[in-house]
């Protein structure tokens, strides 16, 4: 049920079009109320079933990661500092990739409100990445992100220098 | 039975010999490989990611013996830094710092060194290219200023715990260590506590405050002393003697500040893991396998275990959670490398791509980039060009039931291009004895022997580790005894199973191994053709009095308790005061320097040898301590003996001349061959 509610909102997010800033709305974390830390354990579960999510829609298309660049917060201060501030919100990304295994066009299909510049740094990051020859370029693959903090414990997390906001593993 | 099959399928493959490239002519039949390719040391012993992806640290040995740390580009896998190391300090291992550092373990080479010791941290930048040391001994003087260090893990970006103990093994109690917070960046160790017990390993709490010391007493191996923190003071918890069972803390629960994860043979003889509430003692189980230890439990985000790991036989995992997401992970990795072992070499900090060693019988690992984005498993390197798996001899785990009827397994090596049906057989039983094991996977010399023609039984006879207390402590003062027995009972299973010509059986080891293999041309002369020891022990009387382990009060209560204290007794299970009932050829084969099993054991076998007129050969490795370390050295040691077995079990005839094993470019070792008999 749980995963459902969850898949729900992901759902939502995949079917708009265009660049839509719209408000931040937590997904229903009422299934987790039995949990040791249910809040801990809401963040983490949703932050898995959006990250599932990537992986499926990258793995339909059979391309495989030559290089896969991470996030840079150096220059990108407002990125750095939405992340401090642990801003919550969630994006919407689409990219294709030609034969060559390059990334072009790189669009931001639906952002929340304070969102913007973690949208961009990710849109920016996605542009670096490099994958193996493909017979023919592939289009229209999602990534999605969800930023979500709790205040129960974040000893999980891995604050590591490059790392843009506490990870989802 | 799933073995017997295996082993049955094996047996009637009519496998083709291949080509013969052995470069010895006399030596050996069709060997697939050649001894130098066996020998050889990897180009790559290590491989991890840096935290953000972009590049790889491997470490790699030369064939001299030369440590090299190459920095590799994730992009095109070129080499794009290489530090050689070229003096008396080498590179141990390395983990990435953050994206910019590498610490390095650096260690002492030594051809005399039993393990390769401490000797600092020291930290690469990428950038500059600069190395420079971070803690060498300085600002510890807690044993006079000789003091090694071992990395006890990460605390922050820029602090890691560092333990402290002295240098070297010549303390005749076990130390007491020292804890110090480290900043890798500045150098400044902080002393924060000394241990409670001897030899400690401390455990810390999710605040990286230390709550547990778990060391032993000063004069005993065997037991365990497990001390916790309580209002800044150490608390005894408990003190238990190994034999009977000890219950041990891990690590403290990821979320729950109430529970700490224990190990614990107190309730049966075989490991298991508990969870134990810290307020209440309550303990409960997590998982236990009443015939083997568990070595290991994976943990779900929640920290509920998802599955464990043990090693009966074959490695194995059992899955607790079946629909967990870490589960189906690994159950990916299972389905990809369905024949292999899988071990992560590090992660990226955002944990999506991990360097995996996959490793089997046949291949000592191979590097793949795992990426959970694209869902690909993608090869990075392969450390043995040179060398084909398929080449290789392959090993099965066996079962079999010794004479009173205990289950002991072993693991069978058998040649590529023989049907596997009364091969020449190799007992090769492991060192020790006490708590070590064989298991599943690749091992050099069973690989040597093998590819000559061999079919190579290691045995975890009774007395070895991983079974449970019961099976490791029992045994003590059973050397020569059951524990030789377990041996013989392999060999008879082998002849039984159609897999061992039984007239055809010669028996190696090394160390306790080199014991075994003298103790069972002594109690068993007619069960065996030939016999190898080396750097073994041949008399547990010199072995009371000589050598390391007899000068440390430790090492003398282990040696009463492994070996006892009646001296008529020791020597009635020796093999050079009972030297007159050996029937067959011996060959001896030694390290010089060793301490360990000290080179007496070597000049009174050899002088009892020669006393009775027996025909023996000899090998010395002028250098070595307790077995051969440089390469040279190594292949002529195993070359050395593959003609001794080709003359007693194999192609050839024991009066036939011995085979040169001079190389290109080594210096021959000290050689001598005692016909005897006239």
């Amino acid at each position: 049920m749980k995963a459902l509610m969850i898949f729900a909102a992901l759902l939502l997010a995949s079917t708009a079009g265009a660049q839509t800033v719209t408000t931040f709305k937590r997904p229903d974390c009422s299934a987790y109320k039995a949990s040791a830390k249910p809040e801990r354990k809401c963040v983490r579960e949703t932050r898995r079933l959006w990250q599932e999510a990537n992986f499926a829609a990258l793995q339909k298309t059979g391309l495989m990661f030559v290089y896969m660049a991470r996030p840079d917060t150096k220059g990108a201060a407002d990125a750095l500092k939405a992340v401090q501030n642990e801003v919550e919100g969630s994006f919407v990304l689409r990219f294709s990739v030609k034969p060559d295994g390059t990334v072009y066009d790189v669009r931001t299909v639906e952002v929340t409100e304070g969102i913007q510049p973690l949208a961009k740094l990710w849109a920016d990051t996605i542009r670096q990445w490099t994958f193996a020859k493909t017979p023919q370029a592939v289009t229209g693959i999602e990534f999605r992100r969800i930023y979500m903090y709790t205040k129960e414990d974040d000893d999980d997390a891995y604050h590591g220098p490059q790392s843009e906001q506490p990870e989802e593993h | 039975m799933k073995h017997l099959v295996a082993l049955t399928l094996l047996a009637s493959a009519a496998l083709t010999p291949a080509a013969s490239r052995w470069p010895y002519p006399g030596l050996g039949v069709e060997s697939p490989l050649k001894l130098t390719d066996i020998i050889a040391r990897p180009k790559y012993g290590s491989l991890t990611i840096s935290p953000d992806g972009k590049f790889f640290a491997g470490v790699a040995i030369t064939g001299e013996g030369k440590t090299m740390l190459h920095i590799l580009d994730r992009r095109t896998m070129a080499v794009v830094h290489s530090e050689i190391y070229d003096g008396p300090l080498g590179v141990g291992g390395v983990s990435w710092q953050d994206n910019e550092n590498l610490l390095i373990d650096a260690t002492y080479k030594s051809e005399l060194a039993e393990g390769r010791g401490g000797a600092g941290l020291y930290m690469f930048n990428l950038k500059s290219k600069n190395i420079r040391p971070v803690w060498t001994g300085d600002g510890t003087a807690d044993y006079g200023g000789s003091e090694g260090a071992s990395m006890g893990g990460r605390i922050d970006d820029q602090h890691v715990w560092l333990i402290v103990g002295p240098s070297g093994s010549s303390y005749s109690e076990i130390p007491f260590v020292y804890l110090y917070k480290l900043n890798v960046f500045t150098g400044r160790a902080t002393k924060v506590m000394k241990s409670p017990s001897r030899g400690a390993s401390f455990v810390f709490n999710n605040k990286n405050e230390v709550t547990h010391a778990v060391g032993a007493l000063p004069d005993d191996y065997d037991t365990t002393v497990v001390h916790k923190r309580v209002n800044g003071e150490w608390v005894l918890e408990g003190t238990y003697a190994n034999a009977k069972g000890v219950s041990v803390p891990v690590r403290w629960h990821k979320t729950d500040p109430n529970k700490i994860l224990y190990t614990d043979n107190l309730d049966a003889p075989t490991i298991g893991y508990y969870w134990v509430d810290a307020r209440t003692g309550r303990k409960e189980l997590i998982y236990r396998d009443p015939r083997v230890d568990i070595d290991d439990v994976v943990f779900n985000d929640d920290d509920e275990a998802v599955a464990v790991r043990h090693n009966y036989d074959y490695p194995t995992y059992v899955v607790l959670k079946p629909d967990d997401p870490i589960v189906k992970r690994r159950q990916r990795l299972v389905a990809a490398f369905p024949d292999d072992a899988v071990s992560m070499g590090g992660s990226t900090a955002d944990g999506l791509e991990h360097v995996l060693n996959v490793h089997n019988d046949r291949d000592q690992g191979q590097f793949y980039l795992w990426n959970e984005y694209d869902g690909k498993i993608r090869h990075l390197l392969n450390p043995r060009p040179q060398v084909k798996a398929a080449d290789f001899p392959q090993t099965h785990a066996v079962k079999f039931k010794a004479r009173d009827g205990l289950e002991l397994v072993g693991y069978l090596t058998v040649p590529v291009h023989k049907n596997m049906k009364d091969l020449p057989l190799i007992v090769l039983p492991h060192g020790g004895p006490h708590g070590i094991r064989d298991y599943w996977g690749y091992d050099m010399e069973a690989v040597t022997f093998a590819n000559a023609g061999y079919a190579v039984l290691k045995i975890n006879y009774r007395g070895s580790g991983g079974y449970g207390r019961e099976f490791h402590y029992d045994w003590y003062r059973h050397w020569g005894l059951e524990m030789q027995d377990d041996l013989e009972d392999g060999v008879l299973w082998a002849a039984k199973a159609g897999i061992a010509d039984i007239n055809r059986v010669c028996i190696y080891g090394a160390s306790y191994g080199g014991y075994a293999a003298l103790m069972g041309v002594v109690k068993t002369p007619d069960r065996y053709k030939c016999a190898i020891g080396y750097v073994g022990v041949y008399d547990l009387n010199i072995m009371h009095k000589y050598g390391d382990v007899s000068r440390s009060r430790a090492g003398k209560k282990y040696l009463d308790e492994a070996l006892g204290t009646d001296p008529a007794d020791r020597a009635a299970r020796s093999s050079t005061p009972n030297v007159n009932r050996i029937k067959v050829p011996v060959f001896l084969v030694h390290g010089m320097q060793d301490d360990r099993a000290h080179f007496e054991h070597y000049v009174d076998m050899r002088k009892a040898l020669i006393a009775k007129n027996h025909r023996f050969e000899t090998l010395l490795v002028p250098r070595a301590g307790h077995g051969a370390r440089d390469l040279a050295s190594v292949r002529e040691v195993a070359c050395r003996m593959i003609d001794f077995f080709d003359r007693h079990i194999g192609e050839r005839k024991p009066a036939d001349k011995p085979a040169e094993c001079q190389f290109p470019g080594s210096k021959k070792l000290p050689y001598e061959y005692f016909e005897g008999g006239k």
